[in-house]
C-alpha cells in the first residue's frame, strides 16, 4: 500500500535525513515509527503526501507517486497529521473543523462523516463549539477526528498521545481499536512505546538515515540492540516485566 | 555610510511624507530609486534570507494590485478623455491618473516600510526606543506585536500546508491562495492573541515588570542622539507636512 | 533554605458561578523533597502549581479564593497576590511560550530572568554558565532561540528559570516533549536539585515521576485523592486505572508483591 523505494532526502543546506531508504507496509497493518530526535520522523510522514519530496527515489501511496501528483491528489489516500493542534486548526466551530476534509476531498455526506468522527473521539456534543473553547487534549482529539473523517484508506499520525492525558488516551485507543477493525493502514510517530507498542504490528526504527528495524514488537524485546542503537529506551514498565515472570509486551485487552 | 536606527526612521517617515507630496511618475522614479537602494546601500539590505524573499513576494503582489487598481479605475471612472475599449467599455484618462497616483504611492509607502523593517532586526529598533525614552513596557509589547507578525507567513504556510493535507488545493493559483488567506485571517489572530496571554503571564513569572529596563546584546550606538542625518531628514518631513497642510488649504 | 508548602482548604474558581478550579484542597509538601502531582487534565493541577507561582492571585483579578497557603515562613491568605518569582520558579506547560520571543540567543535568554533581578557583571556571566552547563545547553549557546528543536526548546526554558536559583521550584508538565535521552537528564536535574530547592511538578504519565519523586498525589475534580509516599502510590495503582497510565504497571507490582523484589528492579526504580 504504501512504499518507500531507494530514497534519499535531505533539507537545503542540512545534513542528510535519510539515505537509500527502503520500508514496504502492506494494507491494514498498524506501524509504530520510534527513534529519536532528528532522526527524521516527521519527515517520514511529509514524505508520504508529497509536503516534501525526496531527492532521489519514489514513495507510492495507494499506487500514487509522490513525484507525479499534488498534496491535494495524495489527500485522498493518506491523512497526515502534525505535532501542533495550532497549526492545523482554522474553523469557528469544531463540526467545520471536521467537516472540512471530506468537503475538500468530495466525499459523499461530508457532513455525516464528520459527525460519525467525531463521535468516535467523544467530541459530537462539542460539534457547536469553538474549537479554542476546547482544551489542548481534546483540540489534539479534534485533529486526530478531522484526519479520521476524509475517510482515507491510510492514516499517519505525528505523535498523536503528546498533549492527552489518561482519559483521552483511552478514547484514543479505543478509537485505533475501531478503526484496525475497519482495516485502516495506520502509521504512528511516537516516543510513547508504553501506550502504542501492544497495538501495533510492527515497529519501524529509523536511525542514521536508513530503518534499522521493522519486525514485530515481540522480535524488539527478543533484542534490544536495535532500540539502544537509536537511542531510544524500551518503557520502563516493560523492561520490568521479564523480572515479574510477564510477557515483555502485553497483548491489547490486558 | 552608516546609517543608525535614528535615521532610518527618520528617512522613512519623510519617505512616507514624500509619497503623498509627489506626483504619480515622481514617485514612480522614487519606487524604483528605493528598489535601488535595497540592493546597493548596505544598510537597507535585508537582515536574512528569509526577510528577503518575503520583500519580493510582497514587491510582486503589490505591482500586480497597482496594475488592478490603475485598470479598474480607469474603466469604472467616466471623466476626462475617454478612450473606447472593445465590449462598450471605456478607459478614462482622470480614471488611469488617479489608479496610478494612489498606487504608485502605495507603491513607496510599501517600499520604504519594507526597507525599513527589512533592514533593521527587531531587537535593534526596541534598543532605540527604549534608549530615546519610551516606556519599557510599550516597547516590550511593540516588540511582541512585530515578532507576531514576523511569524504570520510561517504560520499561514504550516496552516495551508495541513489544508492541503487534508485535500484543499489552496496552492493551486493564486486566487485559490488569497481567497483561503482571508479564510484564516481571523482564526490565526486568534491564536496569536491566545498566545500573547500566555507569553505575557511567562514574562511576568520571570520577573519582568514594569520598571526593569531591557538588556540588548552588544554596545550599539544606538544612543537616540540626534544626529545631522536624522535632523535632516526630519525638517524634510516637517516642510512635507506644511506643503501638505497648504495645498490643502489652498484647494 | 528550602520552603516547605502547607496549603489548607484552598478553593478556588476563576470567576464567581465557575465550577471550582480547587475543591478544599489540603496538602502538606515537605521541604527540599520532590513531589509528584499526577492526574489527568482538567484536574487542577495548572491551576495549583499557578496559584503557588503568583501569577493566579496577581492577573486573575475576578478569582475567587478561600483557604490559606504558606510557603516557608510566608503566609498567605488565601492566595499570593504577586508573583513570587524569583523565590518560587514556574515551567509553564508550553515551553516554546515559556520564552520571551525577543531575545537573539539562547545565552541572551538564560540572563532576561538576571536582568530582570537586576543582577549583572560577574555574578550574570557565572549563573548563565552554570545553567547552561546544568542543561547540557553548552553548545547552544549561541543558536536563535526560534531554531531550537522541541527537547532543547524545554531545557531552555528550565534553564531561563533555574539561573534565578528558585527555593522553590514549581514545573508543569516538564518532559511531555522529551524523548528517553531527554526525561534521562530531567532525571538528573531534579535529583541533583534535592534538599537545596523544593520541587513540585505535575505530570500525566507516571514514567518519569516513578524515577524522580519521593511524594505522590493524585488529583482529580480540584481535589486531592491520594497522598503517599512511592510504595504507597504503586500499591495503590489499581484504583488510578482511569486516571493515570497505570494498567501495564499495576499487573508489574501485583506480580512482584508475591515475590521477593529483584535487586535489578530495585536499582531501576530506587527503592
Amino acid at each position: 500500500m504504501i512504499q518507500f523505494d531507494n530514497i534519499s532526502f535531505r533539507y537545503a543546506h542540512d545534513i542528510e535525513v535519510f539515505r537509500d531508504l527502503r520500508v514496504g507496509i502492506a494494507a491494514g497493518e498498524q506501524i509504530l515509527i520510534v527513534g529519536r530526535n532528528g532522526a527524521g520522523k516527521s519527515t517520514f510522514l511529509k514524505l508520504l503526501n508529497g509536503i516534501v519530496r525526496p531527492g532521489s527515489g519514489d514513495v507510492t501511496v495507494g499506487g500514487l507517486s509522490t513525484q507525479k501528483h499534488p498534496t491535494s491528489r495524495l489527500a485522498a489516500e493518506v491523512s497526515v497529521t502534525f505535532q501542533n493542534p495550532a497549526h492545523q486548526i482554522f474553523a469557528s466551530t469544531v463540526l467545520q473543523e471536521a467537516e472540512f476534509a471530506p468537503k475538500s476531498l468530495r466525499r459523499k455526506n461530508p457532513r455525516e462523516r464528520a459527525q460519525e468522527a467525531l463521535r468516535l473521539f467523544k467530541l459530537n456534543e462539542q460539534a457547536k463549539s469553538h474549537p479554542y473553547d476546547l482544551s489542548l487534549a481534546h483540540r489534539k482529539l479534534l485533529t486526530l477526528a478531522s484526519a479520521v473523517a476524509a475517510d482515507t484508506p491510510a492514516l499517519a499520525f505525528d505523535e498523536p498521545s503528546v498533549n492527552l492525558s489518561r482519559p483521552e488516551q483511552l478514547i484514543l485507543l479505543e478509537a485505533f481499536k475501531v478503526l484496525k477493525k475497519s482495516g485502516k493502514t495506520i502509521l504512528i510517530v511516537s516516543h510513547d512505546l508504553e501506550l502504542f507498542l501492544p497495538i501495533c504490528t510492527r515497529v519501524l526504527i529509523l536511525d542514521d538515515g536508513k530503518a534499522t528495524f521493522f519486525d514485530a514488537p515481540e522480535a524488539l524485546t527478543r533484542d534490544q540492540n536495535p532500540l539502544r542503537r537509536s537511542g531510544v529506551r524500551l518503557p520502563l514498565v516493560h523492561r520490568l516485566r521479564p523480572y515479574c515472570g510477564l510477557s515483555p509486551i502485553p497483548h491489547p485487552g490486558a | 555610510m552608516r546609517f543608525d536606527v535614528g535615521e532610518k526612521l527618520s528617512l522613512t517617515l519623510f519617505l512616507l511624507l514624500l509619497s503623498i507630496v509627489l506626483p504619480w511618475h515622481l514617485n514612480g522614479v522614487l519606487f524604483l530609486l528605493l528598489v535601488l537602494f535595497r540592493y546597493a546601500f548596505r544598510p537597507f539590505r535585508p537582515v536574512s534570507d528569509a526577510s528577503r524573499r518575503r520583500s519580493s513576494a510582497l514587491a510582486r503582489y503589490l505591482a500586480i494590485v497597482v496594475l488592478l487598481m490603475t485598470i479598474v479605475n480607469g474603466l469604472l471612472i467616466k471623466e476626462g478623455t475617454l478612450w473606447p475599449l472593445p465590449g462598450g467599455f471605456t478607459m478614462s484618462s482622470e480614471g488611469v491618473t488617479f489608479g496610478l497616483r494612489t498606487g504608485m504611492r502605495l507603491l513607496v509607502i510599501a517600499m520604504s516600510l519594507l526597507l525599513f523593517f527589512g533592514s533593521t532586526p527587531i531587537p535593534r529598533l526596541a534598543q532605540f526606543l527604549q534608549s530615546v525614552g519610551w516606556p519599557v513596557q510599550l516597547v516590550m509589547t511593540l516588540l511582541l506585536t512585530l515578532h507576531f507578525i514576523d511569524t504570520v507567513p510561517d504560520r499561514v504556510s504550516l496552516i495551508f500546508t495541513a489544508q492541503e493535507a487534508r485535500g484543499a488545493p489552496v496552492r493551486a493559483n493564486i486566487l485559490a491562495r488569497t481567497k483561503a488567506f482571508f479564510l484564516i485571517l481571523s482564526p490565526l489572530l486568534l491564536s496569536g492573541i491566545v498566545e500573547s496571554i500566555d507569553r505575557s503571564m511567562a514574562l511576568e513569572l520571570r520577573g519582568f515588570h514594569g520598571g526593569a529596563k531591557l538588556s540588548f546584546r552588544g554596545d550599539e550606538t544606538s544612543r537616540g542622539r540626534m544626529t545631522m542625518v536624522s535632523m535632516l531628514f526630519l525638517i524634510l518631513s516637517i516642510l512635507c507636512i506644511v506643503w501638505i497642510i497648504l495645498r490643502w488649504l489652498l484647494q | 533554605m528550602a520552603p516547605s508548602v502547607s496549603i489548607r482548604s484552598l478553593h478556588y474558581q476563576y470567576f464567581d458561578g465557575a465550577p471550582f478550579a480547587l475543591k478544599d484542597l489540603s496538602v502538606h509538601i515537605a521541604s527540599g523533597s520532590c513531589t509528584a502531582l499526577l492526574g489527568p487534565s482538567g484536574a487542577g493541577k495548572t491551576t495549583l502549581l499557578q496559584i503557588l507561582s503568583g501569577i493566579i492571585g496577581a492577573q486573575f483579578t475576578t478569582g475567587k479564593a478561600s483557604g490559606s497557603v504558606l510557603i516557608g515562613d510566608d503566609e498567605f491568605r488565601p492566595i499570593p497576590q504577586k508573583v513570587l518569582f524569583p523565590s518560587v520558579g514556574y515551567l509553564m506547560q508550553d515551553a516554546s511560550v515559556q520564552l520571551s520571543g525577543i531575545k537573539e540567543t539562547v545565552e541572551e535568554e538564560l540572563a532576561f530572568a538576571l536582568d530582570n533581578m537586576g543582577i549583572d557583571g560577574y555574578e550574570r556571566r557565572e549563573r548563565v554558565s552554570q545553567a547552561l552547563s546544568r542543561l547540557d545547553l553548552g553548545r547552544l549557546a549561541n543558536r536563535r532561540p526560534h531554531q531550537l528543536s522541541g527537547g532543547e526548546l524545554q531545557r531552555t526554558a528550565l534553564a531561563s528559570i533555574l539561573v534565578a536559583r528558585p527555593s522553590l521550584l514549581v514545573l508543569d508538565e516538564p518532559v511531555n516533549a522529551l524523548d528517553s535521552l531527554g526525561q534521562q537528564r530531567m532525571v538528573n536535574v531534579l535529583r541533583s536539585l534535592k534538599c537545596s530547592t523544593t520541587v513540585l511538578f505535575a505530570d500525566s504519565g507516571i514514567e518519569f515521576a516513578l524515577a524522580v519523586a519521593d511524594t505522590f498525589l493524585v488529583m482529580q475534580g480540584g481535589s486531592i485523592l491520594f497522598s503517599g509516599t512511592r510504595n504507597q502510590f504503586l500499591n495503590s495503582l489499581d484504583s488510578f486505572y482511569d486516571l493515570l497510565p497505570v494498567n501495564q504497571w499495576s499487573e508489574v507490582v501485583r506480580k512482584w508483591g508475591k515475590t521477593t523484589v529483584h535487586p535489578r528492579v530495585a536499582g531501576l526504580l530506587s527503592l
